[in-house]
């Protein structure tokens, strides 16, 4: 529905008289549909404007939960995107499962992901992965490693050991 | 602490290899998109809607940013209940409703004033709009967006419907109140 306006209309009645003269109000909406829109999209300003709108939407997001970053490895996907949201579920190897809801961004040589992880109290500190689309139809799975959780407020317990 | 309470930790991601997605938003609203990707298809038809309703250059660029701004923080959750063109387009119309609100209601505050014309900000000269567009903004915003839908936008009725949350039957109906609002700020407009 991506499209330039077109004469589209419904004949709602007559409300402008039998007469073969063209409608007044026709004629007034024939002017206001004729304006175009010259501008071009500038995705590099609205970038900058997202990312600073970015603390205030992951204020309202992080809630207690494990919150990911990393960096995009080469060979995932040949091709850049700019953003799009991460939501699915990850399979922890704990054998439970988290709800994942986040963003990845592009970067220069890469990209930036950052996710919030509903664990809903089960153990991460074993790692878990997730399969992602990208946008281009690449395919990646969005890995936490079992060996790096800790070390932010309210760090897990560590796993016991059999 | 009990143990089901959630933790919050900090780790290191990466991405890896191969296998097949798992996103609520694949399977309900088609392949995800980037947000660029959105932006860069939806951009010309916003503008384009924002620019018909309120015929300034300035507050189509200001609006637009607001558009999408608004989208990309409602993007997550957004789960294809309607197209995405249909998504974006009702924030652009709840957008521009609010600033015709907002400038019609600065507009009465500053007409009862001597000499004010050069406190208006520059989206606020409706005097400097041409006289049809005068007589649309005058309209209930109801009336507004079911016009500029339908009449600036080309949406066939269905669309409309979708568009506004109404049925194609009320579309209809409301188009004919509109049409004849649309005539009496029209009639109006000719004896200023």
């Amino acid at each position: 529905m991506n499209r330039e306006p077109k004469c589209n209309r419904v004949d709602t009645g007559s409300d402008s008289g039998a007469t073969n003269r063209p409608d007044a109000v026709d004629l007034a909406l024939d002017v206001l549909a004729a304006p175009r829109w010259s501008g071009s999209p500038d995705w590099r300003s609205l970038q900058e404007q997202l990312m600073s709108h970015r603390s205030s939407f992951w204020s309202r997001t992080a809630v207690l939960s494990l919150v990911a970053g990393g960096v995009l490895a080469a060979g995932a996907t040949a091709a850049l995107w700019d953003w799009f949201p991460i939501s699915g579920t990850m399979n922890l190897n704990s054998g439970k499962t988290a709800v994942v809801s986040g963003e990845m961004t592009e970067v220069d040589g890469g990209a930036s992901f950052e996710a919030n992880l509903d664990t809903g109290g089960a153990d991460i500190s074993s790692g878990g992965s997730m399969e992602i689309t990208m946008p281009d139809g690449g395919k990646a799975t969005l890995v936490v490693e079992a060996s790096n959780g800790g070390g932010a407020p309210n760090a897990p317990t560590p796993p016991k050991k059999d | 602490m009990s143990d089901e309470q959630p933790i919050a930790v900090h780790t290191a991601g990466v991405l890896q290899g191969e296998p097949r997605v798992s996103h609520p938003q694949a399977s309900e609203a088609g392949p995800i998109q980037s947000f660029g990707a959105i932006y860069l298809e939806h951009y010309g038809a916003i503008a384009g809607l924002i620019y018909r309703r309120t015929g300034s250059k300035h507050v189509t660029e200001d609006l637009t940013s607001d558009v999408f701004l608004a989208a990309y923080q409602g993007f997550a959750r957004f789960r294809g209940e309607v197209p995405v063109g249909v998504w974006l387009r009702r924030i652009a119309q709840h957008r521009v409703n609010r600033w015709v609100r907002r400038e019609a209601g600065m507009r009465g505050i500053l007409s009862g004033l001597p000499v004010v014309g050069w406190l208006l900000p520059d989206n606020t000269r409706h005097l400097e709009r041409p006289p049809v567009l005068r007589a649309l903004l005058s309209l209930s915003t109801d009336y507004q967006s079911v016009l500029s839908a339908h009449y600036l936008e080309g949406m066939s009725l269905n669309e409309t419907a979708l568009l506004l949350s109404i049925t194609p039957a009320a579309v209809k109906s409301r188009l004919a109140r509109a049409r004849a609002a649309l005539r009496l700020a029209l009639q109006k407009e000719e004896q200023r």
